[in-house]
């Protein structure tokens, strides 16, 4: 019973509180255990200007066990994985507390963006990135938010600019008459973003992943 | 009353001379069935030690002669009376220390151990010849263990001035280190309790008693309700006093420190108590157990499943000397199992620790796989490739050698003549076939002889294993319908200890028998190894002899098969004592390597 009559107060807050970027709403007013909730993108990040759903599920425990909450919005962050949405993050694991509300879950999650954990990663590959090239990734990730996270939909989608990899790298194997989708998934598979022109080894070894 | 009385005696012997209660308390038991009464019982105890005194001597003459022959001329259905002198005389002289001390602990009842533990948890035994150094223990139950653990808390709370409760939540954060935590606490007491999350000194005495009464309704933030009782530290983070017992019982059993849900201020016991009723915070320390038995390794878990018991090994030093002399560090726990402080296995006697550890890896790693290709390859009868059949007809060619055989027959596929398909001459019977089927058999390829010596051993164990198991339900079973029997029927006590025994005896020799074929597994073939194989054989059909005893269901029946069972269970004593002495043999010909 607890549940129902916290969870509509903390709905209630959130609606209240016009000042902060967060949202949250029922997805149907019969159920109380699902929720979507949106956050915007912190200034000075990647994900600045983007708008970020994320699933809410409540289990029957809450506020005593933590919500489960996965991202909906596809996100390019060491700690978000970016094929299923699922968060890396303590205080949604065993540093959860009954104090903390889901409006306080939000906006941890808005700040794991200002600071992310590459040490203690969700995505190893893209924790990889994050730690051996941080403005390529800052790149990717401010693509990625372009493309998923925000409202213009009409931009076209670059394949190698999704997954960070360098034009000029996939430019050089298409002249040698390998197809874009080939060269971009056997870089992929080879955790490669750029080969340059004066490694012969490297790019020997694309070259065979794409025989293969 | 009277077979009460008379057990209250025999321990009181017991407790006087340790050494000589087995054969003591055989020789009762035996006096008894004799008579039929306990009439002359009295006098059989009063005259017990004078009795074993003199026997000593006679022991110590015959410790010459040797320990197989000896077992060879023991004629088990014989008299009782000779049997008692038997009894007397193997009992002691053979039955090197360790094992007349495990023996001695497997003949004690529930009651006995219970005395053992209060008066001598110090099982060393001294036969006046040589002193043995064997390991002191002492069980304990996880409640023990609590209370121990909440002296310990006690003791450090007087050293570092602090309450129990406060030493607790320290302990926990040290992981049950309390040279740590002495060693930070004196160091920087102040940070010490602030990284615990301890109220500071002064802020004490408002930290009790925080159960308050509240006439305007209060707001509980966590489930939104208006509550009349709530609690709070000096922190004044206020809940209602239900949700702070649900967030307290989420916490309880995770060993950590639990703290206010909102600041990094701790709960004390006090506190836990006061929320959740009087006597909950003994849950805190039972869920550190585990830690607490992790971190001083003297204490080590009874692996039987579902035991819970901690046996407490004092001198911990002498394991690894015993394991030089490839004895095995063997203790045991109040429930009666018997385990390797060292490996913390069961008793694998005869097996030494090292076999034990060997054995356990390789069946966990191989058994399965070997199985598989035993039992659904079969190798090319030229280059000896093992060959999974995965459809098709019988004739097979194989891919490395291009020979074509018969998958029936393993035989050349030309020999089949028209008969295509189908293998006609094993229908024939031929004895020829069978000669050449021997012959390969012969011949086959070493690897997988040796993966069929193995998966031969190794299913003798796993068939024993699952034996032991059903012996002990088994025997749980009767001894059931033998308490039943005594209820009804006026049996005393002590007249059905004999199946507690019996069982006992069956159990320890299926072990034995059990870990002797890991043992043969690495066994070096040598002319010892027939008369090991041949000992095992006698004990393999003395356990089973007993064993069939237990099938009996009928309680009457059982107390008439008494001195079936008494007779059974010392010739399997026997040839179990004649397993492990002949394994100490092994080791010293060096049939058996010590080092794998």
């Amino acid at each position: 019973m607890s549940r129902i009559k916290r969870i509509l107060k903390e709905l209630d807050d959130v609606q209240k509180d016009t000042q902060a970027s967060i949202t949250l709403k029922l997805i149907s007013e019969d159920d109380l255990s699902h929720l979507t909730g949106t956050f915007i993108g912190p200034p000075d990040t990647p994900y600045e200007g983007g708008k970020f759903v994320v699933d809410i599920k409540i289990p029957n425990e809450y506020p005593f066990k933590p919500p489960i909450m996965k991202f909906d919005t596809k996100v390019y962050h060491p700690n978000i994985s970016s094929v299923t949405g699922a968060i890396c993050l303590d205080i949604l694991k065993d540093a959860w507390t009954p104090i903390l509300t889901l409006k306080s879950s939000l906006i941890s999650l808005q700040s794991l963006f200002q600071s992310p954990e590459p040490s203690d990663p969700q995505d190893a590959e893209v924790a990889k990135h994050y730690l051996s090239d941080i403005e390529g990734f800052n790149k990717t990730a401010k693509y990625w938010t372009q493309i998923y996270a925000s409202n213009n939909n009409d931009k076209e989608l670059n394949d190698a600019e999704l997954y960070g990899i360098d034009e000029d790298t996939v430019k050089n194997f298409e002249s040698m008459g390998f197809s874009r989708d080939k060269i971009i998934e056997a870089l992929r598979r080879l955790g490669l973003k750029k080969v340059e022109s004066g490694e012969p080894r490297t790019e020997n070894k694309v070259i065979e992943e794409l025989l293969k | 009353m009277k077979g009460l009385l008379k057990s209250t005696f025999t321990k009181k012997k017991k407790k006087q001379d340790n050494k000589y209660f087995d054969a003591s308390d055989r020789m009762d038991m035996l006096t008894m069935t004799e008579d039929g009464g306990w009439k002359d019982l009295g006098h059989g105890g009063h005259n017990e030690s004078s009795k074993i005194t003199s026997l000593e001597p006679q022991i110590e003459n015959q410790n010459e002669e040797s320990k197989i022959d000896k077992d060879e001329e023991l004629d088990v259905e014989g008299g009782s009376d000779f049997e008692f002198e038997s009894d007397v005389e193997f009992g002691d002289e053979e039955i090197d220390d360790e094992l007349f001390e495990e023996e001695y602990r497997n003949v004690s009842d529930n009651s006995e151990q219970v005395f053992v533990q209060q008066e001598s948890p110090i099982l060393k035994v001294d036969d006046g010849t040589k002193v043995k150094t064997s390991l002191l223990f002492k069980s304990h139950t996880t409640k023990d263990l609590v209370k121990q653990m909440s002296q310990q808390c006690r003791n450090l709370g007087d050293i570092l001035q602090l309450d129990e409760g406060d030493v607790i939540n320290l302990l926990q954060y040290y992981s049950w280190n309390s040279d740590r935590l002495i060693e930070a606490y004196v160091d920087n007491p102040q940070a010490v309790k602030k990284k615990v999350g301890l109220a500071s000194s002064t802020k004490v005495c408002q930290h009790k008693n925080k159960k308050t009464y509240k006439n305007n309704s209060f707001e509980c933030f966590l489930c939104c309700e208006n509550r009349k009782y709530t609690y709070s530290l000096s922190c004044k983070h206020e809940y209602c006093i239900d949700c702070y017992k649900r967030y307290i019982d989420d916490r309880l059993n995770t060993g950590k420190v639990i703290t206010c849900p909102e600041c990094d201020l701790s709960l004390t016991t006090q506190d836990i108590d006061a929320i959740s009723g009087e006597g909950e915070s003994i849950k805190l320390l039972e869920s550190s157990i585990k830690e607490y038995v992790e971190r001083h390794i003297m204490y080590k878990w009874c692996p039987s499943p579902d035991c819970g018991i901690i046996v407490e090994v004092s001198n911990l030093a002498d394991i690894p000397h015993l394991l030089e002399k490839n004895e095995i560090p063997i203790v045991l726990c109040d429930h009666g199992h018997q385990f390797c402080a060292s490996c913390l296995y069961e008793n694998h006697s005869p097996a030494t620790c090292a076999v034990a550890k060997k054995w356990v890896d390789k069946c966990k790693d191989d058994s399965e796989t070997i199985k598989w290709i035993l039992t659904n390859t079969q190798q090319c009868p030229k280059c000896r490739t093992s060959i999974e059949k995965n459809g098709g007809c019988n004739h097979m060619t194989c891919k490395k050698c291009r020979q074509e055989f018969c998958w029936i027959c393993l035989g050349e596929w030309y020999r089949h003549g028209t008969s295509f398909y189908n293998c006609s001459r094993y229908e024939e019977k031929d004895k020829n076939v069978k000669q050449v089927g021997k012959k390969k058999k012969i011949d086959a390829d070493e690897t997988r002889e040796s993966l069929k010596r193995y998966l031969h051993y190794y299913n003798l164990f796993s068939v024993h294993e699952v034996s032991t198991k059903l012996d002990a339900k088994r025997c749980a079973q009767v001894e059931e319908h033998v308490r039943l029997l005594q209820e009804t029927s006026g049996i005393s006590w002590i007249e059905a200890q004999f199946l507690v025994e019996s069982a006992n005896t069956l159990l320890n020799a299926r072990r034995v028998l059990k870990w002797s074929y890991a043992l043969i597994y690495y066994c070096n073939i040598t002319r010892y190894l027939d008369i090991y194989e041949s000992i095992q054989d006698d004990l393999a059909t003395a356990v089973e002899g007993l064993s069939k005893l237990f099938e009996i269901e009928d309680p009457e029946e059982i107390v008439r098969a008494k001195l079936d069972f008494l007779n059974k269970s010392r010739f399997l004593a026997d040839r179990q004592n004649a397993m492990l002495s002949c394994t100490k043999d092994l080791i010293e010909t060096g049939t058996l390597p010590t080092k794998l």
